[in-house]
């Protein structure tokens, strides 16, 4: 007489539940890991921190020549914003001032300038620099110290100004530049998930390679319910971790769901990211430059946003790219839904197909074992 | 042997235009241990994957217990144990919690994995991660797990492989005891004793194919050489005799050797399994 087997019902449900269960511990256990997490978060929280939370746009310049100084600085009160005038006994202090970088530009007028600019006589006028002052900085120096000059002898500049000089298309940000540190949000974003995306790919690796996933399917438990787990864990650590960091540097702004949607759908990219690399991965090693391959490419828009100007055109067609724009967009510019759904219907496509990519290259991968 | 536990029909199964198994047939009553043996590449482990539903047949039937394995996968797989070659544990959790991790996955809720390590001799270690077992207690866990879900059918893929002689001793006895509680046993092992004193029936398989199977007293009859070797001292030297079994003059031969003087020992001959898997393929089995 055969013994009935104690088994109780297995239901998908509690063989996903199990799994998830047992990944969270695995994963509370990579203590590699949770050194790294740790001090990748600690380490952008407080560089967000440290970095000036402000921009500031005055031009300091050293000025040497006395008999300017009454006109110069009428001149610089009235019509210059963001410039701060320092003023200069001598050429070799100005000179000397420029070098220790305590100034950005110098400008020496000879003795005599007035009096030769308004008897119409040639003069010379010398412009010191710093070596990595933009260009643009040195062009606007020619042109101010001619502007003086034109004032100065009583002309008018030949051309004729509108109203306003300058038309900004959008917010004008003039005396409200975006601070460095806000612009490295996205990056910081990105590499949390990164690191998450590693995590798990070395999880599934040490899964595939360890051949554990073959005891789990010689049990009721079905690859679809690996894959739904594996998704489910990264997905929520990836998510959680990142929406943490986003807080904790202040990255919500006006509209914090906009953001944490953004972060969801990235949180999904890199779990399929991390599907891929573990299934093909040997190693921890192959595993995390496998992983590095994609994850790369993808964190170009994350560095592109660093700096001012639109990125380039290839760079709006990589993948991630919605998750930066809509992150950086909605914490930074303030914008909506309706500006951020066209990208956060673009992400919503590439996590499909990475999500797809993933799941056949895990099961690919589980079902020739 | 009772009802069939495993019943296999014609089965085939390829890896491209490889054939790793050509069309077998064969029957496992319940509380039967059946020794599987082949040499590597013979077709072992394909006809266990598809046994335990994890490969679906390209050809044939393979029936659990009356159910086929193909279409009711969840089924069967809730009522079979599978210890596998490889020792595929979590390194990382301890005895206790690889073993209620599998539970779970059977849908065994609140299950207590204290007797389950008793009875594998593991339950002083069995809140210790597994990365610090031996491999003998690796192993020793590796049955533990298969036997989770108190099973109907238990797949043993090499258990004792690499074990010491007490380790081993102890999972043969775990074996037998599951026998006699009316599990059937597929055991796939290279060690000709271990399938000599465990198994009911012994399979050879080959190339894919089933070429011989029976009890291990029947295979040794039909294809076994059965004789007795005469060990004698002669006049100062050492000689040894060999006389067969199933000749005519055999009774005068022995008479002769047993009452010589010189006689020093007589053993009877049998052929091992392993003897008889070489003279029926031409090649050994490891």
């Amino acid at each position: 007489m055969m013994q009935t087997t104690s088994t109780g019902r297995a239901t998908r449900l509690g063989a996903i539940t199990a799994i998830l269960r047992k990944d969270l511990v695995l994963h509370s256990r990579d203590l590699i890991f949770i050194f790294l997490t740790i001090l990748s978060v600690t380490t952008f929280v407080t560089l967000y921190w440290v970095l000036p939370r402000d921009v500031d746009e005055t031009i300091s310049m050293g000025v040497s020549g006395n008999d300017i100084r009454p006109a110069l600085t009428q001149f610089a009160s009235t019509d210059e914003e963001g410039l701060s005038i320092e003023w200069f006994d001598d050429t070799d202090s100005l000179r000397a001032a420029i070098e220790t970088r305590d100034l950005e530009v110098g400008v020496e007028f000879p003795d005599g300038f007035m009096t030769d600019v308004m008897a119409g006589r040639k003069t010379t006028v010398t412009i010191f620099v710093r070596p990595n002052l933009p260009e643009e900085i040195t062009g606007a120096m020619q042109s101010m110290v001619r502007e003086i000059a034109y004032a100065i002898a009583g002309y008018q500049l030949p051309v004729t100004e509108p109203d306003g000089d300058i038309v900004v298309l959008g917010e004008d940000r003039a005396g409200d530049q975006i601070p460095f540190r806000d612009r490295l949000r996205p990056l910081y974003a990105f590499m949390v998930l990164m690191l998450e995306a590693i995590a798990l790919g070395a999880l599934i690796s040490s899964e595939v390679q360890e051949r554990t996933v073959t005891a789990i399917l010689s049990t009721p438990a079905r690859i679809g319910d690996i894959l739904l787990a594996k998704g489910a864990l990264g997905t929520f650590i990836a998510f959680s971790e990142t929406a943490i960091i986003l807080l904790l540097i202040q990255a919500y702004g006006p509209k914090p769901l906009i953001v944490l949607v953004a972060v969801f759908l990235g949180a999904i990219m890199v779990t399929a990211v991390a599907m891929i690399a573990g299934s093909a991965g040997r190693e921890l090693i192959s595993t995390m430059l496998l992983g590095m391959l994609f994850l790369i490419p993808l964190a170009i828009p994350a560095f592109s946003i660093m700096f001012p100007g639109a990125p380039a055109r290839w760079v709006q067609f990589l993948p991630s790219y919605g998750i930066v724009q809509v992150v950086y967009g909605a914490t930074v510019e303030g914008v909506g839904w309706r500006e951020s759904a066209q990208q956060l219907l673009i992400l919503a496509g590439w996590c499909v197909v990475f999500g797809i990519a993933g799941a056949f290259v895990l099961k690919r991968r589980v079902e020739t074992l | 042997m009772g009802d069939s536990a495993i019943k296999v029909d014609n089965v085939r199964y390829s890896y491209g235009k490889t054939l790793a198994v050509d069309g077998i047939s064969f029957q496992v009553g319940r509380g039967e241990i059946l020794g599987f043996l082949g040499p590597n590449g013979a077709g072992k482990s394909t006809t266990i994957k598809m046994l335990t539903g994890m490969l679906t047949p390209q050809g044939g039937k393979v029936e659990l217990f009356g159910l086929d394995v193909s279409h009711n996968r969840k089924e069967v797989q809730a009522r079979i144990g599978v210890c596998f070659e490889e020792k595929n544990l979590y390194l990382n959790m301890s005895g206790m919690e690889n073993l209620i991790f599998f539970a779970r996955l059977f849908g065994m809720k609140g299950y207590d994995p204290r007797e389950a390590l008793k009875r594998v001799g593991l339950s002083e270690r069995g809140n210790d991660r597994v990365k610090r077992y031996s491999k003998g207690m690796r192993q020793r866990l590796m049955v533990a797990r298969a036997l989770v879900n108190t099973p109907d059918v238990l797949f043993l893929d090499e258990p004792t492989n690499g074990l010491d002689p007490v380790s081993s001793r102890a999972i043969r006895a775990i074996i037998q005891k599951e026998s006699e509680r009316g599990a059937a046993v597929f055991l796939t092992t290279h060690d000709m004793n271990e399938a000599d004193q465990l198994s009911d029936r012994v399979a050879f398989i080959n190339e894919g194919l089933i070429v011989a199977m029976d009890t291990p007293e029947n295979l040794k009859l039909q294809h076994g050489t059965r004789s007795v070797r005469v060990r004698m001292r002669e006049n100062g030297d050492v000689s040894e005799r060999v006389v067969p079994l199933d000749t005519a003059d055999t009774g005068e031969l022995l008479k002769a050797a047993v009452g010589s003087p010189g006689l020093m020992t007589i053993h009877t001959e049998e052929a091992t399994l392993e003897d008889i898997f070489v003279k029926l393929t031409g090649r050994g089995l490891t």
